[in-house]
């Protein structure tokens, strides 16, 4: 997959911006949210949709020991979740995302040494709570997603997961975090994972996914070791990426891993293997867009060492 | 099989008896107690099927090297995270090799036949063990006890493996030594620079791959040697690779990304150069490379 610059997302998101400004988010790069999937015009010409993507960061989200800070967390997901609805309060925002009557399950990831954080998921589940929706139609799972009642009867999906290398598929990615939604994943790693969008055209996955959220608070951007893990190759980002276009979200992600190795070893170091199932999940599986020109990336908060 | 019939057969350098031998029965005689972190008698195993329960997410890697058998020991410590010591049988000294070149960083020798020490995990190999002490978060008693782990069960592997052979074909002079890989997957072949998808090279389990970064900066490229089981392979190989990564072209191609690749068969083997400069380059490092030689 190309590199891709700060400069090409954020021409892409000039691009998209029509003058509708967002209310109640900070923003500093800004595109309307109805650029994430814009109609058609009137008279019929071709429109280039573009997936919103919002990178939100504040390092303070990382406390010292490693751990969350939740109010932090919950107040990004807040302003991310406005940013990419264009809702000035983050209730409404979320009552953008999911409905009253949906049954949500929230994906997460359980990787011993990077999880998804619980205070993430937190911050997900209580708005999800605060539009009505009862405890018992909203589920957190990994493992166990294709047994839990919940998601087996969810109308809705929210997918979290933090972003990390991985020896086998470049990198463990948002698109990757379905893999639990097979019951054979091993039979899903060929060539690299090239194929993994595939799960999400599955009849119990396909059109369910209304938020993804791609933790980048401590994200891992080399694997060594048998684990493929090695604290020497975290840092603290503070971000997360959210948007409804999964690929979209990835791409964002995966070029901040990348600039992050260039930084780190001082030259190109590719992805061992490459990451190429993101770019197939939009040029052979149309999950969403891959292309920086296709994607309207709004960026909120800290703006030191970005990598985009 | 008990120790004295595994040690007997391993001194011995004969070949395994017709009963699988469990090798990894060795590593019971790692110490009851290092640095006064205390051995967990309840020893774990994985096998092939299993190993996914202990690596999540990470397995393909060791099976691509034709893994065999997992040995997971914990030592504990009262005020300290414990540590744990995986021993991975592969089988043939080459895929420990392999699998610990995956992830080398820096050329190490504190234990086995090649190690490395990185905040807190230590991983070396020597025949065909590839072993793993991972004691995070880093500290200091951990870190010492995390050497004295790895010492302590290289001295209980009897001897030492061969490495791969074509290895010793990779030209010295430029060669940069953390950089070398060896595989028998194609996924591997895109390590320092993504080559091409798909497997043009036609690499698999009965071939052996090299590969080695040289030179720096804009000057650097890399070099990849195949070995095929016989001729025909490998001319197959070349005419798939002119098609898959060198755009039909005969002779050094000028790729996407404006470095250079070329590659030259002789006999069953292949060399590749790619993320060269020029095409000087790139004839130079083919030639340099000799992938027909006596050596």
């Amino acid at each position: 997959m190309k590199s891709v610059s700060r400069r090409e997302f954020i021409a892409a998101a000039t691009a998209a911006a029509a003058g509708s400004l967002l209310g109640g988010c900070k923003s500093r790069s800004e595109a309307p949210a109805a650029a994430a999937r814009a109609p058609s015009p009137a008279n019929g010409a071709a429109v280039v949709e573009k997936s919103r993507v919002i990178l939100i960061r504040d390092r303070s989200a990382v406390l010292a020991d490693g751990r969350a800070n939740p109010e932090v967390i919950a107040r990004m997901i807040d302003e991310a979740a406005c940013a990419l609805t264009g809702e000035k309060k983050p209730l409404d925002a979320f009552g953008a995302l999911i409905r009253p009557d949906d049954t949500v399950g929230i994906k997460s990831n359980v990787w011993k040494f990077l999880p998804t954080p619980p205070e993430v998921e937190q911050a997900l589940r209580a708005r999800i709570l605060e539009l009505g929706i009862p405890e018992d139609r909203i589920g957190i799972d990994d493992r166990g997603v294709l047994q839990n009642p919940v998601f087996q009867k969810a109308t809705a999906l929210i997918n979290t997961r933090p972003m990390r290398t991985h020896h086998w598929s470049g990198v463990g990615s948002l698109i990757k975090n379905y893999i639990m939604f097979v019951p054979d994943p091993y039979n899903h790693h060929a060539d690299a994972c090239a194929d993994l969008a595939a799960i999400w055209n599955l009849p119990h996955v396909k059109g369910k996914t209304r938020l993804n959220v791609l933790a980048m608070l401590t994200p891992l951007f080399h694997s060594v070791g048998p684990h493929g893990f090695n604290p020497e190759y975290l840092w603290n980002y503070g971000g997360l990426i959210v948007s409804r276009d999964p690929v979209a979200a990835d791409t964002v992600g995966l070029s901040i891993i990348e600039a992050k190795r260039k930084a780190f070893f001082g030259d190109n170091r590719p992805l061992n293997p490459p990451a190429k199932h993101i770019q197939l999940a939009d040029t052979r599986h149309r999950l969403g867009t891959a292309d920086p020109a296709r994607i309207a990336l709004v960026t909120l908060g800290d703006d030191k060492d970005i990598l985009l | 099989m008990g120790f004295l019939n595994v040690a007997l057969w391993l001194f011995a350098g004969t070949a395994a008896p017709s009963a699988p031998a469990d090798v990894l029965l060795l590593f019971e005689r790692l110490p009851a107690t290092v640095e006064g972190f205390r051995r967990d008698p309840a020893a774990e195993r994985f096998g092939r099927d299993t190993l996914f329960e202990h690596i999540d997410g990470h397995a393909e890697l060791f099976l691509s090297f034709g893994f065999r058998e997992l040995l997971v020991l914990r030592y504990e410590r009262a005020d300290e995270a414990a540590i744990d010591v995986e021993i991975y049988d592969m089988g043939r000294s080459q895929d420990a090799f392999g699998v610990f070149a995956h992830g080398m960083e820096r050329v190490e020798r504190e234990a086995g036949q090649g190690s490395q020490y990185l905040s807190g995990m230590l991983t070396f190999w020597k025949d065909r063990f590839f072993v793993a002490v991972t004691a995070y978060p880093e500290s200091e008693p951990r870190k010492r006890a995390a050497y004295a782990l790895a010492r302590a069960a290289a001295r209980l592997i009897p001897r030492e493996g061969p490495r791969p052979s074509l290895l010793a074909r990779l030209p010295k002079p430029g060669l940069a030594p953390e950089s070398v890989r060896y595989f028998r997957h194609p996924v591997w072949l895109n390590s320092p620079y993504r080559v091409s998808d798909g497997n043009p090279l036609g690499i698999g389990p009965d071939t052996e791959a090299v590969l080695g970064r040289y030179g720096s900066g804009e000057g650097r490229h890399v070099l990849v040697l195949v070995e095929y089981p016989d001729e025909k392979r490998a001319k197959q190989a070349e005419a798939s690779a002119q098609e898959g990564i060198l755009d039909g072209q005969p002779g050094p191609v000028r790729r996407p990304d404006g470095r250079f690749a070329g590659l030259r068969r002789a006999g069953r083997r292949i060399a590749l150069i790619v993320d060269a400069p020029d095409e000087t380059s790139v004839r130079e490092a083919l030639a340099r490379a000799a992938p027909g030689g006596s050596r």
